[in-house]
């Protein structure tokens, strides 16, 4: 009996041995599970980040390049590849990068690269790249280090400066003519105010230095408005204040304030003006007004003793064409093409006045452009020359 | 025939020629004026001026070009030369003292009576 029971006992013993043991298999079972499931859900999220970084890089605006220890290219994106000049069926993920030699692009980057090596690291240099025009990138080079310290390659960034450089040109260009215009009105005052303070020079010559450095006065007054224009330009803060006028009686009116110059040199001005009013035209006024007066101002200053001018207006096709003839010397084929950007002076003009800023018809040229018109010249050496501008009727 | 010193001076603008013509004339020099480049080769030659002040924006030939001509040219090589122009940039110095210039001023910065006492700086060098 006692042997029955002792081995019912170890029995049920067994059985609930085997029992716990069902039990913690279905526990480890379970949790086994539970790992999968979380496994592949951080292996998910794993591809789902690793397509959301690539995404970045690969709509980077910046080029970015890098590579591991021994060179070896391990990641270009597509601007990088278009900055380089390569295919995307190129296969340079991992080509060492001296080895590249064919792609004139990379070998000019490897070059910069290795010339700057050990002190461009962790700094900026300059990358030119030389196609059909000169590009400018900003280069800086990265070290990449992991978590734990170690090296594993650099990291190139190329960024297009190719716009800010040329500007930054640009404006210093325009600051040293502007110096130097500048400084000629202001040596004549200079001069002038010293010959006639230490009482050198005689009653006349004091009278004419006095006159002439009042003008050279004015003239530095009318270029200083005339540099704050074109900056305006090129700020594209140009304001727009728009009437309605009779553009018959803002020219009429022009003429007359300059009726002294025209009598000084006797010359035969011509207004031609049609005998049926024309339609009224919407401008800024104060800017119209500036392009007639620098174009009759031209015209007067380059036509000799006793010749003629003559201004006509004509409508047609919506728009209003007004043309200013003079008798003077002409302009050349090749100078006619340059006439109309900043501080340019033709040939032509530099023999009869060197004081010009050069502006004028730059500023006319974005006035009328600006109001939707178009300006132009025609003309030949030696026969005159005609300004032609138009201005759109709404 | 004179022997005053003779100043040649390539001017475009026509009141700072005037001044410069008269300050000169007034300290006993000899002036002759030339309005461009061209002219101003065509002077320098013709006239074999003592010195030579210079503008630098000048038609048609413009300074550095006439100072190149100049010191290459036998009759003029010697010829003591000072850049008178309102370029102020340090590339523009250099360039002209490279190509040969004895001085470089710019004109704002000096009175008539400081360019005559440099002219005679340079003339008694």
């Amino acid at each position: 009996m006692t042997n029955f029971l002792k081995k019912e006992k170890h029995d049920l013993e067994e059985v609930i041995k085997y029992q716990n043991s069902l039990i913690e298999l279905d526990k480890i079972a379970k949790m086994l599970i539970k790992r999968d499931l979380a496994l592949t859900d951080s292996k998910e999220k794993l591809i789902k980040e690793k397509g959301k970084v690539d995404a970045v890089i690969n709509s980077l605006t910046d080029g970015l390049i890098m590579i591991d220890l021994e060179q070896k290219i391990i990641l270009i994106n597509p601007k990088a590849q278009s900055i380089l000049n390569v295919t995307k069926e190129e296969k340079l993920i991992g080509k060492v990068l001296s080895e590249l030699v064919n792609f004139p692009q990379i070998k000019e980057l490897y070059e910069v690269l290795a010339k700057t090596e050990g002190h461009c690291r962790e700094k900026q240099c300059e990358l030119i790249l030389k196609e059909s025009i000169e590009k400018i990138y900003e280069m800086q080079t990265t070290l990449v280090v992991t978590e734990t310290q170690e090296t594993i390659g650099t990291l190139i960034i190329l960024h297009d400066v190719t716009r800010e450089r040329l500007i930054n040109k640009m404006k210093s260009e325009f600051i040293t003519i502007a110096a130097h215009q500048l400084r000629t009105p202001l040596t004549g005052i200079k001069w002038s105010l010293e010959m006639i303070n230490t009482g050198t020079i005689t009653e006349e010559e004091e009278k004419e230095f006095l006159d002439k450095a009042y003008q050279s006065n004015e003239r530095m007054i009318k270029l200083v408005n005339s540099l704050l224009i074109v900056s305006h330009l090129d700020e594209g803060r140009f304001v727009y204040k728009f009437f309605e006028i009779q553009i018959e009686n803002l020219i009429q009116e022009i003429i007359e304030n300059f009726k002294i110059q025209i009598k000084n040199k006797a010359i035969k001005c011509i207004f031609d003006k049609p005998k049926i009013p024309l339609s009224k035209t919407k401008v800024d006024l104060e800017k119209i007004q500036m392009v007639l007066e620098n174009l009759i101002d031209n015209a007067i200053k380059y036509t000799p003793q006793n010749g003629k001018i003559i201004i006509s207006l004509k409508e047609n096709n919506n728009k209003i064409e007004v043309s200013i003839k003079d008798s003077g010397m002409g302009i050349s084929k090749e100078n006619q093409e340059r006439l109309f950007t900043k501080f340019f002076r033709s040939t032509e003009a530099l023999k009869i006045e060197t004081s010009g800023s050069g502006l004028g018809l730059f500023i006319a040229k974005n006035i009328i452009e600006a109001h939707g018109g178009q300006i132009w010249v025609k003309s030949k050496e030696g026969r005159g020359s005609t300004f032609y501008f138009t201005l759109p009727i709404d | 025939m004179t022997n005053k010193t003779k100043i040649l001076i390539v001017e475009d603008d026509l009141f700072l020629r005037r001044l410069c013509q008269n300050k000169l004339e007034k300290e006993g020099f000899e002036v002759i004026l030339a309005e461009d480049g061209m002219r101003g080769i065509e002077e320098a030659k013709k006239t074999s001026p003592n010195l030579i002040l210079l503008d630098i924006i000048l038609p048609n030939i413009d300074g550095f070009e006439v100072l190149k001509i100049l010191r290459d040219e036998v009759s003029t090589k010697l010829i003591p030369i000072i850049l008178l122009s309102n370029l102020g940039q340090k590339e523009d110095i250099d360039k002209g003292l490279a190509l040969g210039a004895n001085d470089y001023l710019i004109k704002a910065h000096f009175s008539p009576q400081e360019i005559v006492d440099k002219v005679r700086e340079v003339l008694e060098k």
